[in-house]
């Protein structure tokens, strides 16, 4: 199943995912760093997470695509960032 | 639906146990062979509901089935597939859970849930409990699940309403399915991060049976011994997990004086005022000797040895220890700490020991209680040394009070004060800090400081037990 990773925060080089997404069966299909956010458009939408992330976890530094067997598999691969946080969920369909 | 072997009906009462025992049997089995079937939680409870249901409408007219897991299966699954059939009707396409092939396979070809194909009650629980469901969805799912509750009596057990906690159970199942939790064992590097979260879970599971009001409707079920088979269970699916252990001994101590915690109009019986030859000596003994082998297991965790089993000769008796009611009530000895609003539920992945630690000093505490003979004759310098231990370890200020209440009893009246400086900062809200400080007050020869400290603690007071206790403590002030 396929995944959305949205960083937060994070730093522009990729924390050693590339690494550890060979290891587990993870596919990254795309990581793009994106613009400050004075470049950016506000689209506002209803999170149903249980743990969603917020402009407190920091300013949208990044996408990830990410093909993975589980929710667990993703988990594992994100980096342990300190000052970053992701938000992950499954694509739709 | 007939069994033509199946016997013949009988009376009324033992269709009643036929079906009390089953689902006490088969109930977390089910769900699983049918979350393993179908990856969809949601049919899955379902459909298992569905199937007791009609157990209970058809086992009276046509006798009990010689395997009644087996008939609830077979009913259980036509549910399911009839639920399917329905939505691909509307073309509805749900989302289902992450599930390998191989537990599809086994779940499918399946036709005795008693006989144990796969590891589905191990991987349900992993579910159940899984980071990232919230901490509250945790335990309903939980006690749905794997325990069997109805939303009705998890909904009184947790404290909301029943429509609330039906629509919170409707979401966690949604989510199971949709953001990618699979229904999966974890990995050998995650499993023991992972068995912390399900043993913070199984405790909560437990410490919410002891909620006052609970009582006055008793459920279908003691949830003493669901958590204590719950944890059997684990223990024997993933043997020599410490916090498994751990726990196990822990809620084996607590569960040992479930026939002397409540007197018989309901009140709360004080733990030095509790009938002690009503305590259960197997359990305390079983714990006992779970706490050695953990001793003996882990020489650089927790000091100091686990109590004799047998409980021994009375020491020596202390003036004024029958006033001390309410200081020996604290912390883990009548009212399991973790139950506390105040103690941290969460743990981070890298303290994967620690709650180990702390469930292990916890049980220690317990098995100091529960082996003593007599409430004089409690070991109170060993008590401290665990609370010191336990404080070190989760810095709580619950544990520090109830730390303090031990020092004073092993110490003297001014070691226990001089720990419970600065505490109601940390504990606002506690009538506990004040009431103890009231009568560490009293001990010490202050009765002008513990009348005003008893007053505090009679604002801040909710137990109807422990205010008539505070009001009477108040009252012997007055008449001294």
């Amino acid at each position: 199943m396929r995944f959305v990773v949205l960083e937060r925060g994070t730093t522009a080089d990729d924390g050693g995912l590339a690494a550890r997404a060979a290891r587990c069966g993870v596919t990254v299909l795309a990581r793009e760093v994106v613009r400050p956010s004075e470049t950016a458009t506000t689209v506002l939408r209803r999170l149903a997470l249980d743990r969603p992330s917020d402009e407190h976890d920091g300013p949208l530094a990044g996408v990830l695509l990410l093909d993975a067997p589980d929710l667990d598999a993703v988990l594992d691969v994100l980096p342990d960032s300190t000052t970053g946080a992701f938000e992950v969920r499954p694509v739709a369909g | 639906m007939t069994d033509a072997a199946a016997v013949p009906a009988r009376a009324h009462a033992s269709v009643d146990d036929a079906l009390a025992d089953a689902w006490r049997t088969h109930w977390s089995r089910l769900i699983g062979l049918l979350i393993g079937q179908f990856a969809r939680p949601d049919l899955a409870e379902d459909a298992v509901s569905d199937a007791f249901e009609s157990a209970a409408k058809h086992w009276p007219d046509d006798g009990i089935p010689t395997n009644p897991g087996a008939w609830l299966l077979t009913a259980a699954r036509r549910r399911v597939l009839d639920r399917l059939r329905s939505e691909s009707v509307l073309r509805r396409k749900e989302p289902l859970m992450v599930i390998d092939d191989e537990m599809r396979a086994l779940a499918a070809a399946a036709v005795d849930p008693g006989a144990h194909v796969a590891d589905e009650q191990l991987r349900l629980v992993f579910m159940c409990c899984h980071p990232a469901l919230a901490p509250d969805d945790r335990v309903a799912l939980t006690l749905r699940f794997v325990v069997g509750l109805t939303t009705a009596e998890i909904a009184r057990l947790l404290l909301v309403q029943e429509t609330a906690m039906a629509a919170r159970l409707t979401r966690a199942k949604k989510r199971l399915a949709s953001s990618g939790i699979p229904f999966a064992t974890p990995p050998a590097a995650r499993l023991d991060e992972r068995l912390d979260v399900v043993a913070t879970v199984v405790y909560l599971a437990f410490t919410s049976g002891y909620h006052p009001g609970v009582g006055d409707v008793p459920l279908r079920v003691d949830l003493g011994d669901e958590a204590i088979r719950l944890l059997r269970a684990l223990d024997g699916l993933l043997p020599g997990r410490g916090v498994v252990r751990a726990l196990l001994a822990l809620l084996l101590l607590q569960h040992s004086r479930r026939d002397t915690r409540l007197d018989p109009s309901g009140s709360l019986v004080l733990l030095p005022d509790q009938d002690r030859s009503r305590w259960h000596r197997d359990e305390i003994a079983e714990a006992v000797g779970i706490l050695r082998s953990l001793d003996a297991a882990s020489p650089s965790g927790v000091p100091a040895s686990a109590p004799d089993p047998q409980p021994r000769n009375a020491a020596r008796p202390r003036p004024g220890a029958g006033a001390s009611g309410l200081l020996a009530a604290e912390g883990s000895a009548d009212a399991p700490l973790a139950g506390s609003d105040d103690i941290e539920v969460e743990r981070s992945a890298h303290r994967t020991t620690a709650l180990t630690q702390e469930y292990q000093l916890q049980a220690l505490i317990a098995a100091e209680h529960a082996t003593a003979p007599t409430a004089d004759a409690t070991r109170w310098d060993v008590i401290a040394a665990f609370y010191a231990e336990l404080e070190a370890l989760t810095e709580s200020p619950v544990v520090r009070l109830a730390r303090a209440v031990a020092v004073a009893e092993a110490s003297g009246p001014d070691a226990g004060l001089s720990l419970l400086d600065g505490l109601e900062d940390a504990l606002p809200r506690h009538h506990r800090v004040p009431a103890v400080r009231a009568e560490l007050l009293v001990r010490a020869g202050h009765p002008a400081a513990a009348a005003a400290a008893y007053r505090q603690a009679l604002t801040l007071v909710t137990n109807p037990t422990e205010r008539t206790h505070l009001e009477s403590r108040l009252a012997a002030l007055g008449d001294a």
